[in-house]
């Protein structure tokens, strides 16, 4: 390793945005797929049109189907597809297990914390040593390279 | 000429030849050919998601590089 540069085990900003990215991705398509069959289905025995609350539970199943994959994931094996595809794996700080579903649901939270300010909670990751984002803060979590190498990842140091 | 024309008619024999539709569905459904297909086919996903990590790798270091930069706060040796 050359002088100035150091590894590092965590996964930044760039290799986590693209892994969520892929898994919201992912997951959209299995929900709507799920329900373009209800929807077909439906229509087969009779006229299928959504009142107020039948959007709201759409919606409701929509949230739940994707919190679902997230906590569930994250909570057993400690990553999404995506994420292993990205070869990276969520766990709790200090441990090498992932993270229990409890903490997995709180990192959930978190995550909805920080997309909302257009994804300003993200941005603590670009700074912070252990590339936290504010939902790893909360449920006491890092995101590191499967691997554990950080194989060809160089941060600068002084 | 002549030759030409028994080229290609012994060309369509073949072509329409029973034995030739055995070779065919011998070769697609052999477990061989078929796994030669499917380890080509994974390997150049796995090639494609090294190089999107590779990719991705480089950006999250000139992310953090940047912005580190920009605070004047260096990333902090390894101890």
């Amino acid at each position: 390793m050359s002088a100035g540069v150091t590894r590092v085990p965590y996964a930044g900003l760039a290799t986590r945005a693209l892994a969520l990215a892929v898994d919201v991705a992912i997951i959209n398509v299995i929900v709507f797929a799920c329900a373009a069959v209800l929807g077909l289905v439906g229509s087969l025995v009779g006229d299928l049109q959504l009142d107020t609350f039948g959007r709201l539970l759409a919606a409701a199943a929509w949230g739940l189907a994707v919190g679902s994959y997230f906590v569930l994931f994250w909570g057993t094996v400690g990553q999404t597809p995506a994420m292993r595809m990205m070869d990276i794996r969520v766990r709790r700080a200090g441990s090498t297990d992932p993270p229990s579903l409890w903490r997995s649901f709180v990192r959930l939270i978190g995550l909805g914390l920080a997309i909302i300010p257009f994804f300003a909670g993200f941005l603590p990751v670009l700074v912070d040593d252990r590339r936290r984002g504010i939902h790893d803060m909360m449920a006491g979590t890092v995101v590191e390279h499967a691997d554990g190498g950080g194989p060809v990842f160089s941060a600068p140091v002084p | 000429m002549l030759e030409s024309r028994l080229i290609d008619e012994l060309t369509e024999q073949v072509l329409r030849s029973p034995e030739l539709e055995r070779v065919v569905e011998y070769v697609a459904t052999s477990p061989q050919v078929l796994d030669a297909v499917a380890r080509q086919t994974r390997s150049m996903a796995d090639e494609v998601a090294v190089n999107v990590r590779r990719r991705a790798e480089s950006a999250d270091d000139a992310a953090e590089r940047t912005v580190r930069g920009w605070l004047r706060r260096p990333r902090p040796q390894p101890t």
